[in-house]
């Protein structure tokens, strides 16, 4: 007897089609399972045959074979004990019923209950894909694919049950779909700007980021407020669209580092690994290839405190990943993409001891240490991090200043409509926003009359700034003009701009 | 190639032998003072030569052949060097008159620059605020645009500026060393060393390959002050390395000038306490001038153009900054201007070389 079970796997983030073939034939009793199966499918023999007979269920001894179509393609996760249970019940003869428009995942348990699967999410949006009707999901992976359309969701929790439900014994209840715009919350921090007393141009430079997607390193003396400011920016980002969240969730789904009760990730995520991880922990990999710190900012920001403190290989790794926004990971066991589409947000001390430039302490460092310590981030990091800004607590302000600080909701405001002009304006382009343009973009969208040339080729020569300055000048200006919205970059946009590029101006070493 | 004379070569083979020092070559040139060293006479006289110790006789000896002769000149060809012993016309006068003058200057760059009349030696701090420095560079600037040649030791801090200040000026610099005249220390101030090898003058008292080892600045400083007609000390700490070079610039009956600065900075305590002991208080460069009884040649840089260039927004920045920088917040918190608009009024001091912008968000004068 024969018996054809459709399930999905995943490879990266992308989901595709597996079929679960088992085989009842007389001989020997055996079970074996076949198709390139991981070490837990090899494992899931034993758990379908008690999970099986603890369900008071016909188990047949007879020489059983299942293969994991397609054969070539290594497979791993518990995700087929479900399929490969209902395989054996149907070729058994247990279940009677057409199951080619459905398909299956789950894994089991010894008792017969099924337990939730990482990556459900991506093997659901696959399942879309190849057009079936209906999908069969453990119960526990039903908040995460609440907002999937096209496609009849059923959790079941148990082995009993959905034998039930397949026979015909006990009705399906197919799960409401819940609407994107419905769950959409604004993404809340726990530090609103109006709690941040005076730092305007520090507060300005993160509008900015965050309105044009730069990438951002804040310096200055520890307990400046970095950290703050950082977790402050994650408030005024603007929320992710369907298709971005559904991205977000499908790794968060299959690093397994996914809330169950959460579901579908709605807020921009926001990573701050520690400066002692590994250049693995950042950019994804390991023996069953997982996405790394980098894929799970996806979408979002990347904080990295205390940036020189870094190994420079980590550093150096993200260096690819930060210009193409997708990673490429590749190990013995098979090569995984995974997107990395993120805003960087670095922090550091202006020198080894952090006092530099400071108004609350007095630096202790020489010159050649400084450079050396500024020297830990090489010239091509530092060109992928548009904005630079200082960081400088100063208790004057806080103490004088009576007026009302902006809140983070009207700083959103203004963000969000920034986003929408560059949305619209690169429509057709593949980018969403001003940090991703390229050099022929940058031309035809960032027009600068001759004033503001002007003004740039003054402080090119005055300041003795490398060229390479100029395109992340431009972009940035590109982006207050957006904020202003402004049709075309003005002489104002370009001056503020200029501001923002702390660390290239020369004197920043040499008094 | 530079000429020398057999007695100049002489000087140059006795002066780079190992072990030799000012005192002991002078004795020794004044032993011989009526015959001339020779290679034979000494080989003879050795053991007569009491003033010398063990270990400068060893390394004579070691050195008494034509072949050493030979490399001394080669390596001072390679690195373009010229040699001014105290023999030659090039030689400073002045330096001749101090305790134990170094009998040969090894040189690169404008030789004629040593007998200049308008010298003044710029020390200071090797750790210096944001004040100093700016005192120091523009102090140059302005004296280097008025003929007079700054002399300083090239080290970080005060040194450094001096240097910066009359380059700027496009004036003229001589940088005395504490090591071979072809080994720039410290590194990072490589550009000043290239730049001064260029236009102004690299003076060493010691041959080429020798390393700036510690003992050897507070030598050099006797240099610095014995080329000067006087010098202006900017910043010092109460136990600094600049105390040395005052000392020797007093031994030597230089004149000591000073610039005062803020009673409650550390780094200004040896100058308030050299102007309360006496010295000469300087402001700025004319200062320096009229003590010297040293004629302007062409005017301190006239600013009145650049503050004539602002706007009236601008001008209301630039008259809040204060002399010893202000922080963004500050600035922002004592004018009506919306930040955003206060940012761009920056970057135009900026672009108009008014201001700069130093670490920490802090904006001072030019």
């Amino acid at each position: 007897m024969l018996a054809k079970i459709n399930s999905l796997g995943f490879e990266g983030i992308e989901g595709y089609h597996v079929v679960v073939e088992v085989n009842i034939a007389n001989g020997i009793p055996a079970f074996d399972v076949v198709g390139l199966p991981g070490a837990t499918i090899k494992e899931s023999r034993e758990r379908v045959k008690a999970a099986i007979m603890n369900s008071k269920q016909f188990f047949p001894i007879k020489r059983i074979t299942a293969n994991l179509a397609p054969a070539d393609r290594k497979k791993e996760g518990a995700v087929y004990d479900l399929p490969i249970a209902l395989g054996v019940l149907c070729a058994g003869g247990t279940i009677q019923a057409d199951l080619s428009e459905s398909c299956f995942i789950g894994e089991l348990s010894l008792d017969g209950s099924v337990r939730g699967v990482v990556g459900a999410i991506a093997m659901l949006v696959e399942a879309v894909r190849q057009g079936f009707k209906r999908i069969y999901i453990p119960s526990e992976n039903k908040n995460e694919v609440s907002c999937v359309a096209g496609i009849e969701i059923v959790p079941v929790d148990n082995l009993v049950q959905i034998i039930g439900i397949l026979n015909g014994q006990i009705n399906a209840v197919p799960m409401e779909t819940v609407e994107y715009k419905k769950l959409i919350e604004k993404s809340e921090s726990n530090i609103d700007f109006c709690h941040i007393k005076g730092q305007f141009l520090a507060k300005r430079a993160m509008e900015i980021a965050a309105a044009g997607g730069h990438n951002v390193l804040m310096i200055g003396p520890p307990g400046s407020g970095k950290t703050m400011m950082a977790t402050a920016l994650a408030g005024i980002m603007p929320p992710m669209s369907f298709d971005e969240a559904l991205e977000v969730t499908k790794i968060h789904s299959i690093a397994g580092v996914l809330d169950k009760e959460q579901g579908l990730i709605l807020k921009r995520p926001f990573r701050s690994p520690h400066h002692t991880s590994s250049s693995i922990a950042l950019t994804g990999g390991g023996s069953k290839v997982r996405p790394g710190e980098i894929s799970l900012a996806h979408n979002g920001v990347l904080f990295l405190d205390e940036f020189p403190e870094f190994q420079r290989p980590v550093l150096e790794a993200l260096r690819q990943p930060l210009e193409d926004g997708v990673i490429t990971v590749s190990r013995a066991s098979g090569t995984a993409v995974f997107p990395s589409n993120i805003m960087l947000v670095a922090s550091m001390n202006p020198c080894p001891c952090g006092h530099f430039g400071s108004s609350t302490g007095q630096c202790t460092c020489n010159k050649s240490q400084i450079a050396r310590y500024l020297g830990r981030i090489s010239g091509p990091l530092l060109d992928r991090l548009d904005i630079h800004v200082e960081v400088d607590a100063v208790p004057f302000m806080q103490l004088s200043s009576s007026d009302m600080e902006e809140t983070s909701a009207e700083i959103l405001k203004r963000v969000e409509k920034a986003r929408e002009i560059q949305r619209e304006r690169y429509k057709g382009e593949g980018i969403f926003c001003n940090s991703q343009l390229g050099p022929e973009q940058k031309n035809k969208y960032c027009k600068i009359d001759d004033e503001g040339m002007e003004i740039l080729k003054q402080y090119f020569k005055k300041l003795s700034m490398s060229a390479r300055t100029y395109d992340r000048i431009i972009k940035i200006a590109r982006t207050i003009a957006d904020l202003e919205g402004a049709e075309s970059i003005a002489q104002q946009h370009l001056l503020e701009a200029l501001q923002y590029r702390t660390l290239d101006r020369k004197y920043w070493i040499n008094g | 190639m530079a000429e020398y004379s057999a007695q100049e070569k002489e000087w140059i083979w006795l002066d780079s032998i190992q072990g030799m020092n000012p005192v002991s070559f002078n004795k020794l040139i004044n032993y011989y003072q009526d015959v001339g060293v020779t290679i034979t006479s000494i080989k003879n006289d050795i053991k007569k030569l009491s003033f010398l110790t063990e270990y400068q006789k060893e390394h004579l000896l070691r050195s008494l052949n034509q072949g050493y002769a030979d490399r001394v000149m080669e390596l001072l060809e390679k690195h373009n060097i010229k040699a001014v012993s105290m023999i030659s016309e090039e030689y400073p006068e002045n330096l001749k008159h101090i305790y134990d003058p170094p009998p040969v200057l090894y040189c690169i760059g404008n030789v004629k620059l040593l007998n200049r009349d308008r010298m003044l030696g710029i020390i200071g701090s090797r750790t210096p605020t944001n004040y100093g420095i700016k005192t120091a560079k523009k102090i140059s600037e302005d004296l280097a645009r008025n003929g007079v040649c700054v002399v300083s030791g090239m080290a970080m801090g005060i040194d450094g500026s001096a240097h910066e200040g009359a380059l700027k000026a496009e004036g003229d610099t001589i940088a005395v060393l504490g090591s071979g005249p072809e080994i720039c220390y410290p590194e990072c101030n490589r550009h000043i060393y290239n730049k001064i090898r260029e236009t102004g003058l690299i003076v060493s008292e010691h041959i080429p390959t020798v390393q700036p080892l510690p003992f050897h600045f507070p030598a050099r400083n006797r240099i610095i002050t014995g080329l000067s007609k006087g010098i202006l000390v900017v910043e010092a700490a109460k136990t600094s390395g600049t105390l040395k070079t005052i000392d020797h610039a007093q031994d030597q009956g230089r004149d000591v000038l000073a610039v005062p600065g803020n009673i409650t900075s550390d780094k200004s305590y040896t100058p308030n306490h050299l102007i309360q002991e006496g010295c000469s208080l300087v402001i700025d460069y004319s200062d320096v001038m009229q003590w010297f009884g040293w004629r302007e040649t062409e005017g301190g840089k006239d600013r009145s153009i650049h503050l004539e260039s602002m706007d009236i927004q601008e001008q209301s920045v630039y008259n809040v900054i204060d002399n010893n920088g202000s922080r963004f917040d500050e600035i922002q918190f004592r004018l009506d201007y919306s930040p955003v608009q206060l940012i761009s009024l920056l970057s135009r001091l900026e672009l108009k070389e008014l201001i700069v912008k130093l670490p920490g968000n802090k904006y001072i004068k030019t």
